[in-house]
């Protein structure tokens, strides 16, 4: 191992600290949650329209285990689940998005950290869905990683 | 040049072993696309393999480095994956043989160097190409962690490949096997 060597890894090592560190400060607060399934989207709530309330709101996405209707369902208290459907309850607290409830196998989206930020997202694979915060504008994407 | 053909299949049958390997080994770190690059392995060995050439044929062992590399790519590729996932790995395969050929010309490297130069190019590359796919920025958030997987894991098959070097090289200088016709 030569001096050269050691340089790079430490080189690399510090580069991808600092990348992560400037993309964790250039972080902005989504403006709306998208929820799609298969790739489809389902559902846009833009959260303008509830922040000014700051209670909690709860939606219940819900379809049938063969069929392709979702029915989505907004609670403004935490609702009862229903049996033998398979559902996914989500709340929106001051524009964090927590994944509260699933009858998914895993239960990864339950256990996932609230995401509040920018393009971060929940997903649900048994269930094909996912939760997605979408921000301002595409130019100021771009300009922040470009 | 039988001896050869016999010498790079079978580094290339040691290759695929390793691809198959690699494929049993869960190994996840919460992002999709991590792997350890075992494969690689066989690529770092067989450039370092010309060292210990006494004719002037540099170049050669280049190309059969590069040979191995992306045969055993195709046929793993097909053995344990998809189109895409050769397609991805091709290219990721050219950008760390890239880097590893420099990093080798360049002599201040060792192998631990050239093999973490050519895991984290081999990451960087893959991701400037799912970028220009997918058309958008979103995926450059992946960057940082797949640079410190890239350092970590060629750090490691460097480690792994200096330490096989001893008995490589004594398997090539037992019998005839530095010869090559």
């Amino acid at each position: 191992m030569t001096k050269a060597d050691i340089a790079l890894i430490v080189g690399c090592l510090l580069a991808a600290f600092l990348l992560a560190v400037f993309f964790m400060l250039h972080r902005s607060a989504g403006s709306a949650v998208n929820i799609s399934r298969d790739g489809i989207e389902l559902y846009r709530i833009e959260l303008e329209d509830i922040r000014s309330d700051e209670q909690t709101q709860y939606y219940l996405i819900q379809s049938e285990d063969s069929g392709q209707d979702v029915h989505i369902m907004h609670f403004e208290q935490y609702p009862s689940l229903p049996t033998g459907q398979s559902y996914n309850l989500f709340s929106i607290t001051d524009g964090v998005v927590t994944m509260e409830a699933a009858d998914c196998r895993d239960q990864i989206c339950v256990r996932h950290t609230p995401i509040s930020s920018d393009r971060e997202s929940i997903i649900c694979l048994p269930n094909k869905l996912v939760i997605e915060i979408s921000g301002e504008s595409e130019e100021q994407l771009d300009g922040v990683v470009g | 040049m039988m001896k050869k053909t016999v010498e790079l299949g079978f580094f290339l049958a040691l290759a695929l072993i390793l691809a198959y390997v690699e494929s049993l080994i869960p190994f996840s770190f919460g992002i999709p696309g991590i792997k350890m690059g075992l494969p690689n392995l066989i690529v770092l060995l067989i450039l370092y393999r010309s060292d210990i050439d006494c004719d002037n044929s540099k170049h050669i062992r280049i190309r059969e480095a590069l040979l191995v590399n992306m045969l055993r790519i195709i046929l793993s590729g097909f053995l344990f994956s998809n189109m895409y996932a050769i397609l991805y790995a091709l290219t990721g395969a050219c950008f760390s043989f890239a880097a590893m050929l420099l990093g080798r010309r360049v002599q201040c490297f060792s192998i631990i160097g050239v093999s973490v130069l050519g895991g984290v190019s081999h990451n960087i590359g893959q991701i400037i190409v799912a970028m220009l796919v997918v058309e958008t920025f979103y995926v450059g958030y992946y960057i940082p962690f797949l640079m410190i997987a890239g350092t970590v894991t060629g750090a490691v098959l460097g480690f792994v490949a200096m330490e096989l070097w001893p008995y490589l090289m004594r398997y090539e200088r037992s019998g005839d096997a530095g010869r090559l016709g």
